[in-house]
């Protein structure tokens, strides 16, 4: 356990006001950080994510400042729908905002988007879709130990994919799923 | 690192318990903590100085009720470990206590000349 994990213990055993302060810290201190790494993942200026929020650039730079105190459901819901990810709002042990605290880094914060995320793309191909922000890097090749396999639904043959994407795609069915799906699959799909 | 006076005494951790609502505690523990991860630390949490305060810089942050409050401290070349000098507000461009910033300066070159120490930033302590 680091030092910072053990001091952050004392504190939060020996004040239950602390506590209460300590969950709004999470929101206050730890959500700016995040919306700036994700924001920087993608490559947006504040003007490019107020746009997709719906919100104004003045607005993004205030959330993006430790302390932001406006932080509502709603605008984290506006954001997380604007980066394409997914938003856990829960009740948890404060063992675990300790934990977060301890090991959160923005240099390395990313979040997959939708578009991006290994589990929504394991059993459907909907990949090609029209708000993909990274584009696969034609350089790059397949692992030579993956068999090539296509799925079989006709509207995905037909909606205009790439070559490359289907190899992308048969990549990540072989690295997230293991044999064990990739079978699966390939016996529902058209094998190469 | 927080600065400590030649006396023993800790500015730093006594502007933490006295000035600081436990909002605004909580709030630089987990900022503390997450720079403490970070490999550079950049605007807008984290500001070089420049001019008299060259070599300086301040963490930034809002606490309470929006007030801009701030730990000005500096790098040190060994292992780059941050030390804090003092901690203030800064609303309106002006520094509160008015003289924070001339006060970081000289605890910085105290330190230089090895007057004043150092200490681990302790969350729970208190003077």
């Amino acid at each position: 356990m680091s030092t910072t994990s053990k001091k952050l213990i004392e504190k939060l055993k020996a004040s239950k006001k602390y506590r209460e302060s300590f969950v709004g810290s999470q929101v206050r201190v730890g959500i700016p950080f995040q919306i700036r790494a994700l924001r920087k993942q993608l490559e947006w200026s504040q003007s490019r994510l107020a746009e997709e929020a719906s919100m104004n650039q003045p607005t993004i730079s205030a959330m993006e400042g430790a302390g932001y105190d406006g932080f509502t459901l709603s605008t984290l819901r506006k954001l997380a729908a604007a980066f394409d990810v997914g938003l856990i709002v829960r009740f948890a042990p404060f063992g675990d905002l300790v934990h977060w605290t301890d090991h959160f880094s923005p240099d390395t914060f990313t979040v997959p988007r939708a578009v991006d995320d290994p589990v929504l793309n394991v059993y459907e191909p909907w990949y090609a879709s029209p708000i993909r922000t990274q584009p696969l890097q034609q350089s790059e090749s397949l692992p030579t130990n993956v068999t090539a396999i296509r799925p079989a639904s006709s509207s995905y043959q037909n909606s205009g994919h790439d070559e490359y994407a289907d190899r992308k795609l048969e990549d990540i069915l072989f690295q997230e799923t293991g044999t064990k799906k990739y079978t699966e699959t390939r016996s529902a799909g058209t094998a190469q | 690192m927080d600065y400590v006076l030649p006396n023993g005494n800790n500015p730093v951790r006594k502007w933490y318990t006295k000035e600081l609502s436990a909002d605004e505690q909580a709030d630089i523990d987990v900022l503390l903590g997450t720079l403490e991860n970070a490999k550079t630390w950049k605007q807008p949490v984290y500001k070089s100085l420049s001019g008299n305060a060259q070599g300086l810089g301040e963490i930034r942050w809002r606490g309470s009720n929006g007030r801009p409050l701030r730990l000005i401290g500096f790098h040190s070349p060994v292992g780059n470990k941050f030390t804090i000098l003092i901690g203030c507000t800064h609303d309106g461009k002006k520094y509160q206590p008015p003289e924070a910033m001339s006060s970081a300066i000289s605890r910085k070159r105290d330190l230089e000349r090895n007057r004043g120490s150092i200490c681990e930033h302790d969350f729970e302590k208190t003077d």
